[in-house]
């Protein structure tokens, strides 16, 4: 069981590392944006573009001063993500996240120890021998020392009898290694950078759920909604992540053979592992915003989502203040 | 029934070691009575009797063919009667359970009715796929993607770009929502035709970009073949777009290959104009602009990340190497493997090595062999 574990992510890894990079790949987060532009791109309509709702602050976050005001990083680009509805997967509008959320560089080093690491974690560890002093057995010694001819033994339950105990084998334990908090959060927006570079992270605005359909056919409408949309076992398969427990959803995942077109998790429990391991994600953007608002330890207060999101919004309504609409032509690039 | 167990009862009784020892005598009276070998009904008829009654047949075993038939005719003149060959008669049993008498067809009558003629013709029942078939309420999927995906070339995507950006601008220009775009077509409207004369310019104030037709008749005929009455183009309408996607395209292109014409220098920042291009895009060609993509600034950009770049030849030719050149002029990349031929060739001895070889009725190249005076070179 352990051995098939660390083989399935070496594979896994092996794909992700021989993968062959894409053709053209999302420019790299610490290029300096233009300076005419506003830190984040912000864009001027507020209905289809939208930027992460601020999550409330806990009890134990620190204090802010009421004139403390976030100061823009011009290092931080911005990407944008299109958001659909489900199940039609019709584009619907646009998610703008930083840079340091969704346009990390690769490091497979640190996907390598993230997935090691979830991996030992989850780890059942039950696999267990018996001593020599476990083995059910008198202490008898069976010959005596000398005069037989042959080695000399001590009690039957030696390991190099019969029936007798195993020397060194496996015991129940704890397997689990550690990974710095910052790492493990690093590697989480890294894995989600890669897929979003990939293009396949596709995010859904609302439920991922099958609403309007009988539990009788949730199954087979579930399959016809992959094939249509080139997501299912013949094109690699795709992973559903949803903010809750969806029932129909995961009741028609449970059928026979459905492990093979997709698999559903809820954001609490799934791994990195889970986000590298299929063709495609398709996450509620709940999920996704829940996900990156859970790992970003590694970042100063003001690069988290929640920082970084009540700038966009006011860099947006400067540049919409500034510039103008006009509704006439489309401006030409400078 | 009774008297074939009352047999069977009084055989294991009989052939079986009784529990005890001891069986009275009207026990072995009462086993000897009901032991039978024959059938009752006909245990009091002699054998030749018998025997022409399971050959020819008895008045009795006519009797009730007849009734057989005659009931079964009755049932199809009953079907008949009700009119609709589906409905079939529901009767209760004895337990109270309904069930469907199976429907009785005549197949002298019934002209559409063909019997199978082994059993693989005929459906199979009672499987768990079968049960889960007709558990199916039948709920159909309808999504937005378009069921096939068109492979464009450079010079298609730049047609496409071309036509969904005119479109966009013509929209805009009459002041209705970019987004109008993925509606419906009047059919026969032929806007692919049309949006290829018009003309992308810079407007007259110099700060953005305007779409110019040569007639204001191809314009009108441009927005009035958006339908805006008529919903989104549903998949059946699907296949006659793409068709006309693809004729349109394949005509002859309004610029040749290679990085993106100065057209394209249109910004697309305006969300609304990208939704809809992306939108009109995947509608047309299936194909999901990436995200990556879907951040630049213009349509040149965006026309950038979509193409294929054309991918070198030959190894030499790649970009890797092109630099080698210039980094590391003193590296030579070869396209095979040298041998000490081409050594040869580059000092000029390889004339006079192939003459002598010749001269001595030696191999010229190749391995050597048995019986062949080889001299190494």
């Amino acid at each position: 069981m352990a051995t098939k574990r660390l083989k399935t992510s070496a594979t896994l890894l092996c794909d992700v590392f021989h993968r062959p990079a894409p053709r053209h790949s999302a420019p790299m987060a610490t290029v300096a944006p233009s300076t005419t532009l506003a830190q984040s791109q912000a864009y001027l309509d507020a209905h289809l573009i939208s930027t992460p709702t601020a999550r409330p602050t806990s009890a134990r976050s620190i204090p802010t001063s009421t004139l403390f005001q976030a100061q823009a990083n011009p290092f931080i680009q911005t990407a944008t993500v299109t958001t659909n509805a489900f199940p039609s997967f019709e584009p619907r509008g646009f998610a703008t996240y930083p840079s340091t959320h969704l346009l990390l560089p690769l490091r497979k080093d640190i996907l390598h120890r993230a997935v090691i690491y979830e991996g030992d974690m989850t780890r059942q560890g039950t696999a267990s021998t018996k001593y020599r002093s476990e083995v059910h057995g008198s202490n008898r010694k069976i010959r005596p020392q000398k005069g037989t001819g042959k080695a000399r033994l001590g009690n039957k339950k030696s390991p190099m009898l019969r029936g007798g105990g195993v020397a060194f084998g496996p015991h129940p334990r704890d397997f689990s290694t550690g990974l710095q908090r910052k790492v493990y959060d690093l590697a989480w927006r890294t894995a989600l950078s890669y897929r979003y570079r990939q293009g396949e992270l596709i995010l859904i605005e609302g439920e991922v759920e099958l609403e309007g359909v009988h539990e009788n056919s949730a199954e087979r409408y579930l399959k016809d909604l992959l094939k249509y949309n080139r997501m299912g076992h013949e094109h690699g398969r795709t992973l559903f992540v949803t903010r809750n427990i969806r029932e129909g959803l995961y009741t028609a995942l449970e059928g026979e053979h459905m492990g093979k077109q997709a698999r559903a998790k809820d954001c609490a429990d799934v791994d990195v592992k889970d986000l590298l391991e299929l063709g495609r994600v398709v996450m509620e953007r709940s999920a996704l915003e829940y996900i990156l608002g859970k790992h970003e330890e590694d970042l100063a207060p003001g690069e988290k989502l929640n920082a970084w999101s009540a700038v966009a919004k006011r860099a947006a309504y400067e540049e919409r203040t500034r510039a103008g609409h006009n509704g006439d032509a489309l401006p030409m690039a400078a | 029934m009774r008297a074939s167990r009352a047999a069977e009862q009084t055989l294991r009784s009989a052939t079986l070691s009784p529990p005890q020892q001891y069986v009275c005598r009207a026990c072995r009276a009462q086993a000897a009575r009901q032991f039978h070998t024959s059938i009752r009904g006909q245990a009091g008829l002699p054998f030749f009797q018998r025997l022409q009654q399971q050959l020819f047949g008895s008045k009795e075993s006519e009797q009730a063919e007849k009734s057989r038939g005659a009931k079964k005719l009755q049932q199809v003149e009953d079907l008949k009667q009700r009119g609709s060959s589906n409905q079939l008669e529901v009767k209760v049993a004895k337990n109270g359970q309904q069930y469907e008498v199976a429907a009785v067809v005549v197949p002298n009558e019934t002209t559409d009715y063909v019997q199978a003629l082994h059993g693989k013709q005929l459906e199979r029942i009672g499987s768990e796929a079968w049960v889960k078939a007709r558990a199916d309420q039948g709920e159909q999927y309808a999504g937005f993607v378009p069921k096939y995906r068109w492979e464009f070339s450079n010079k298609q995507w730049q047609m496409l770009l071309h036509h969904v950006i005119v479109e966009i601008l013509t929209l805009q220009k009459a002041g209705r929502v970019p987004g109008d775009v993925c509606m419906g077509r009047r059919p026969f409207a032929n806007s692919w035709q049309k949006t290829r004369k018009a003309q992308l310019k810079a407007n007259t104030t110099g700060t953005g970009v305007a779409v110019s037709y040569p007639f204001p008749a191809v314009e009108e005929r441009v927005l009035t073949a958006i339908d805006s009455s008529s919903p989104a183009e549903s998949t059946l309408l699907q296949q006659s777009l793409t068709a006309k996607a693809e004729s349109a395209v394949f005509v002859a292109g309004i610029s040749s290959e290679g990085p993106a014409p100065a057209w394209m220098n249109v910004s697309i920042k305006d969300p609304s104009v990208k939704m809809a291009l992306v939108k009109r895009i995947l509608q047309i060609t299936g194909m999901r602009v990436p995200d990556y993509a879907i951040s630049s600034s213009t349509i040149a950009d965006l026309y950038n990340r979509l193409r294929r770049l054309e991918r070198p030849k030959k190894i030499a030719e790649t970009e890797q190497l092109q630099r080698l050149k210039i980094n590391a002029p003193n590296v030579n990349v070869f396209p095979a493997r040298r041998s000490s031929i081409d050594k040869e060739k580059d000092i000029g001895r390889w004339k006079v090595i192939e003459e002598e070889l010749v001269r001595r009725n030696l191999p010229v190249t190749g391995r050597r062999w048995g019986g062949v005076k080889a001299t190494s070179l």
